[in-house]
């Protein structure tokens, strides 16, 4: 190992105590007959030696009693997010609902392909727009449903289980 | 029994209704998520209110603390990442090296000491907040490397890296403060 080859990495697990005993020995030489390792490693030293007298900062006297104050107040927040995302869906599946129509969707271009004929043989020929668009309101509204229970519904109920 | 059992008992009993013993988590570790929030906000009354939040997200969430990990692993990352929030709320500003000069540390006996615990604060605030967090939770030598690497969300190998590179900047930097103090003079 040479003076020059000798990385800061190595220098601060020698500081720290995390290398060998060997390497230790032959750093420990290799410090002392060489300043400019010697200067590298005073100056991780400095930092090292500061930062190890870093203490546990202490928080005001009142911290844990308006803590205790909040939960007690609002222990959980009902998220208006969630009010405003199942006020969306109801108005869209409203929507949907009054605007549905009843054509049919003609999907016998498609079949035409002989490459896809084997896929489509279990598909109909038409799909009725008003099933479809129930089917889509239908999934909206169980999504709407589970939006309202996750934001709305369960943080009140928490809110009241553990009100004291 | 050790802290993190005493941690475990206590988090049993909150969730199944005594939710008054929650204040004595808050006690236990109030001043650690402090400081953890002040070393990335510089700010006492900034941290203050992060640590405050932190508790609250933590007692909203705590039906979902697995106990696989310990309390103080999982309450230091909520810490940090409402930290890391506050500080993108705050606007960037140059501050001055005599602002760090309040936060040197009030045990330093002789004004070379303070002198280098105000620069060394300086060169700190030049960090990431992650590199603080990483600096903090080593230094103050509660949390082995691989907590630190829970806390932090990355593996071993990536927190000594941090530590490393943390450390060798800071030797950097504070050789460039002390060049630029003595040309000023």
């Amino acid at each position: 190992m040479k003076a020059k080859e000798i990385t800061d990495e190595q220098l601060l697990d020698y500081l720290d105590g995390n290398i060998n005993q060997p390497d230790r020995e032959l750093l420990t030489k290799i410090i002392e007959e060489h300043p400019e390792v010697k200067a590298r490693l005073r100056d991780l030293e400095q930092v090292d030696s500061i930062l190890s007298e870093m203490t546990v900062k202490q928080t005001s006297a009142q911290f844990v009693t308006s803590v205790m104050d909040d939960l007690k107040n609002k222990p959980y927040s009902i998220k208006k997010g969630g009010f405003l995302i199942v006020l969306v869906a109801i108005f869209t599946v409203l929507l949907g609902a009054y605007f549905t129509v009843s054509d049919m969707i003609d999907l016998s271009i498609i079949k035409q392909e002989d490459y896809y004929s084997q896929l489509w043989q279990y598909i109909p020929n038409t799909i009725n727009l008003k099933t479809l668009n129930t089917v889509l309101l239908g999934a909206l509204s169980l999504f709407s449903l589970l939006i309202f229970d996750k934001t709305v519904l369960k943080p009140f109920f928490q809110k009241r289980k553990y009100h004291y | 029994m050790n802290q993190a059992d005493i941690d475990n008992q206590i988090i049993d009993q909150v969730l199944a209704g005594d939710q008054s013993l929650y204040s004595e988590l808050v006690t236990r570790h109030k001043d650690y998520a402090f400081t953890i929030a002040y070393n990335i906000l510089n700010s006492k009354e900034d941290a203050e209110e992060v640590a405050h939040d932190a508790f609250l997200k933590a007692f909203r969430n705590l039906s979902k603390f697995n106990h696989t990990a310990k309390f103080s692993t999982w309450l230091y990352r909520i810490v940090f990442n409402t930290a890391i929030s506050a500080k993108r709320k705050v606007k960037v500003t140059k501050e001055s090296i005599e602002k760090y000069y309040h936060f040197a540390d009030e045990r330093a006996s002789g004004l070379e000491e303070q002198d280098q615990k105000k620069y060394l604060n300086y060169a700190l605030s030049q960090l990431s907040a992650l590199d603080k967090m990483v600096l903090t939770l080593f230094y103050l030598k509660e949390h082995s490397i691989d907590e630190i690497a829970e806390i932090a969300d990355m593996n071993e190998t990536t927190v000594k890296v941090r530590l490393h590179r943390a450390r060798k900047r800071l030797a950097k930097e504070l050789k460039n403060i002390l060049k630029e103090e003595a040309l000023s003079l």
